[in-house]
């Protein structure tokens, strides 16, 4: 007998507001401690796919099951705590301005309501992993763009989420930069959990080794297993 | 329990740090409801402080009869008859013309009026004591016993209570309108207050509410800050009110004293100094909530 995947698309469907299909008919699974990279131009659905696997949006047609929840048939909070089990990371990254480092990356404890002194040694566990311990008194505009990079990555774990859904992490960032995100992200895949990324890099999903799904005009376009490791 | 517990602590402290932070805009929107509150306030007092003045006063509802100069014994007998045998009637004294005159001449310290040779100019009359405390009551005897023999003139004492009364009850009636109108009022100050602090605030209820903030959690700091915003203005309110009336309470004493009224400045009890900034908080509160529940309905739009 299998286990229920973590997350389940079937027959998937989105259609925005303005009646634009933005995916079609798309069936995918991702279970515990895969490593999904999503690849495709601009334009292709990647981001929405991403939002729909963490409940950000609804599907128009077919169903989204995560965790065992269908998130059709879930109510505005209860989508938002399903979205508690996962770490984002935005391609716009969405970091808070006015706050520190520190603060930022406290936001998703504060959310899930840990203790205080529990939830400021998370952070700092956080901020050790991804190398900014040393700025966490620091304003996120301070930061160079691979450091809020960074940020971003230790606010989606410091919750220790079953998943990670990222979007383009390295977007804007040069080779060097882009290497050592990934890095982190492989090492986080290691321990156990889930991740799922999205990139319209082919060298960076090749880099990656995980499970490629090729989006094409919000459609599945290609679906391959993932190289074995030398 | 503590998971529960925390985070009304953090939005409780992120609401207090939002409040020192502008302590001049705080302080500002906390006088502007204060004013608001100070207007019923005022009202209430002096409608409370009024309806005190016929009980201090003793004041039964009565009716005088004078009787006509040429009534005979016989009349003013059959009068007090009458009168007696009302069961609207309490108590029935007469009063003899000679006694009135001597009355008067006392009061006005005239002892000459008594030897005069002049006719006493003052009717025989009886004092009436109208049972109840109905204002119908008194208005019926005075219009029954006005057209009985020998009867001159009947005079409602207890008039100016009944016209009191009716000006306490509009009194009573504005104070709730105008608490009604202006508690509104308070709430609607809490509202734009937030509404002002959301639009500052915009990308951290996004970010929270992407990362699993349930609408709840993002009200839960606005609600804490409306509500301490509503209680600090309706503590100020409360002690401004204090203020004046200590200010104008020694003037207001005066004239109370002359009715045997109580001090004017004791007329607000802390237990409501409590009850109004308790509900200048709710209503901050509900304010507050009221308007981020309008801005999540429009951004989920």
């Amino acid at each position: 007998m299998s286990a229920l995947p973590l997350i389940a698309l079937n027959k998937v469907s989105k259609r925005y507001r303005n009646a634009q299909l933005v995916l079609r008919d798309i069936t995918l699974e991702v279970d515990s401690g895969d490593l999904v990279v999503i690849c495709g131009h601009s334009g292709a659905g990647k981001s929405t796919l991403l939002k729909l696997m963490c409940a950000i949006e609804r599907p128009s047609e077919g169903n989204v099951v995560v965790a065992g929840q269908n998130t059709r048939a879930l109510s505005r909070s209860s989508a938002a705590i399903l979205r508690r089990k996962f770490g984002i990371v935005f391609q716009d990254r969405k970091l808070l301005f006015d706050r520190t480092v520190f603060a930022n990356v406290m936001l998703p404890l504060e959310i899930c309501g840990f203790e205080r002194r529990e939830a400021a040694r998370r952070v700092r566990a956080a901020l050790d992993k991804v190398g900014l311990l040393s700025k966490e008194k620091a304003m996120p505009l301070t930061l160079s763009g691979g450091e809020q990079q960074r940020l971003c990555i230790a606010r989606a774990i410091v919750h220790r989420p079953m998943a990670l859904i990222v979007d383009e992490p390295t977007a804007h960032l040069d080779e060097l930069r882009a290497g050592e995100i990934v890095d982190m992200l492989r090492a986080f895949h290691q321990l156990g959990a889930a991740v799922v990324l999205s990139t319209h890099d082919a060298a960076l999903a090749a880099r990656l080794r995980g499970r490629a799904v090729v989006l094409e005009a919000g459609a599945l376009a290609a679906h391959a297993q993932p190289p074995a490791i030398a | 329990m503590m998971r529960w517990v925390h985070p009304h602590l953090r939005a409780l402290q992120d609401a207090f740090r939002r409040l020192l932070r502008e302590p001049v805009g705080t302080l500002l929107s906390a006088l502007a409801i204060a004013l608001v509150v100070c207007l019923p306030l005022a009202l209430y007092v002096t409608v409370r402080y009024l309806e005190d003045l016929p009980a201090r006063m003793s004041v039964s509802p009565q009716v005088t009869l004078f009787l006509q100069h040429a009534a005979s014994q016989e009349q003013a007998a059959a009068v007090e008859r009458r009168l007696r045998e009302r069961q609207d009637v309490r108590a029935v004294h007469f009063v003899g013309r000679e006694a009135a005159l001597a009355e008067l001449a006392k009061k006005i310290g005239v002892s000459d009026l008594l030897d005069s040779s002049a006719e006493n100019p003052l009717p025989d009359a009886f004092v009436v004591q109208v049972d109840g405390d109905n204002p119908d009551a008194l208005e019926r005897v005075r219009d029954e016993t006005a057209r009985w023999p020998g009867v001159e003139y009947v005079q409602a004492d207890g008039e100016w209570v009944r016209r009191l009364d009716s000006l306490l009850v509009v009194g009573r009636t504005l104070t709730v309108l105008l608490a009604g109108l202006l508690l509104a009022g308070v709430a609607a100050i809490s509202f734009n207050t937030i509404r002002l602090q959301i639009l500052q605030r915009q990308a951290e209820i996004e970010v929270t509410s992407l990362l699993g903030g349930t609408a709840v959690h993002i009200r839960r700091p606005f609600v804490y800050f409306g509500a301490l915003q509503g209680l600090l203005a309706g503590l100020t309110g409360a002690l401004l009110f204090v203020a004046a009336s200590l200010y104008a309470g020694p003037a207001l004493d005066q004239l109370g004293r002359l009715y045997g009224t109580r001090p004017f400045a004791s007329l607000l009890s802390w237990r409501e100094v409590v009850f109004v900034s308790a509900a200048c908080a709710i209503l901050g509160a509900t304010g507050a909530a009221l308007s981020v529940r309008q801005y999540l309905r429009v951004i989920r739009e």
